[in-house]
């Protein structure tokens, strides 16, 4: 009889104990699999707006750093490189910035045309030309919202004066 | 069969220890994760600073090639108030052969210990003479 006893005690203690486990476990298990989800969201989102960085970096270097090929050139179309410097950094040729932003406000054939010069894929742009006081053209798509922009700046000389493009990048 | 070896060997109860070996797991998993996510926190400001280093070795690249040094602190100070963004405080010093020039913007623009700071330089002529131009940015802490 106590035999008996003994061994319905010990397998009631083992039905606890399985009963704590398996509840330790689930839990530890959502709660796992919630951070895991919110881990992989963050991962994501930052792997997008590292990308987004670059291509507004990349984008803002090709106009403010190169010339564009042919060197020399007046219309947009025939470009084999977009490029708004007149051959040194930073130093902006006037008559290549007012006929690429009229290029580009022409038509959304152009802007698109110009979205492959300036390499930004599946993504919009939006540029911004100021000279030493005030916004003096801005071209492309306004984002529709703040976040998922990457907004890249440099400073510019233009003519006489100085300035800077901004470009914004954004999904 | 583990749990209930250790029980009688320790003399210590099977639900005990299977609290605590869940307990070490979770802490463990948690760990895992808030390690990896203040990882995440972190990275995006190697952009930030990246991309400020850039502006700052750009601005005096155009420093150098318009003529603004050659002009008034008002004129350069202009220059780094259209050029910079709002949150972006800079300290614009030049070395001259016998003197040195320090523009700041705001022109109460402090460096504190804990503010992290890129500085690019450039060497630049100002009159036909050389000089060193040291520009410092960093972004205003909110």
């Amino acid at each position: 009889m106590r035999m008996v006893l003994s061994k319905s005690r010990n397998s009631q203690i083992y039905a606890l104990d399985a009963l704590v486990a398996f509840t330790l476990f689930a839990s530890i298990l959502v709660l796992s699999s919630l951070s895991w989800h919110k881990l992989n969201n963050m991962i994501y989102q930052n792997e997008q707006q590292n990308e987004l960085n670059y291509i507004a970096l990349h984008a803002l270097n090709i106009l403010v750093k190169s010339a564009g090929i042919p060197v020399n050139w007046t219309n947009v179309s025939e470009v084999k490189m977009i490029g708004l410097s007149n051959g040194s950094a930073n130093v902006i040729d006037p008559q290549k910035v007012t006929t690429f932003l009229d290029f580009v406000n022409e038509s959304d054939f152009n802007y698109k045309f110009a979205k492959k010069l300036l390499c930004v894929g599946k993504y919009e742009f939006m540029l911004q030309v100021y000279n030493s006081t005030q916004l003096i053209a801005a071209v492309g798509k306004k984002p529709s919202r703040i976040s998922d922009v990457a907004v890249a700046y440099a400073p510019i000389v233009m003519g006489n004066d100085t300035g800077k493009i901004v470009i914004a990048v954004w999904a | 069969m583990i749990l209930e070896k250790l029980s009688s060997q320790y003399g210590l109860s099977a639900q005990v220890l299977t609290l605590e070996a869940a307990l070490a797991l979770g802490i463990a998993i948690l760990t895992i994760l808030a390690t990896t996510q203040s990882m995440l926190v972190v990275s995006p400001k190697g952009w930030v600073d990246a991309n400020l280093y850039k502006v700052a070795s750009d601005m005096l690249l155009v420093l150098d090639k318009s003529k603004i040094l050659e002009g008034s602190a008002e004129d350069i100070l202009d220059f780094l108030n259209g050029t910079l963004n709002n949150n972006t405080y800079a300290i614009l010093r030049i070395y001259l052969p016998n003197s040195t020039i320090a523009i700041r913007k705001p022109q109460n623009a402090t460096i504190l210990v804990t503010s992290k700071f890129v500085v690019a330089k450039r060497m630049i002529y100002i009159n036909n003479s050389l000089a060193i131009a040291e520009l410092k940015l960093w972004i205003k802490e909110i």
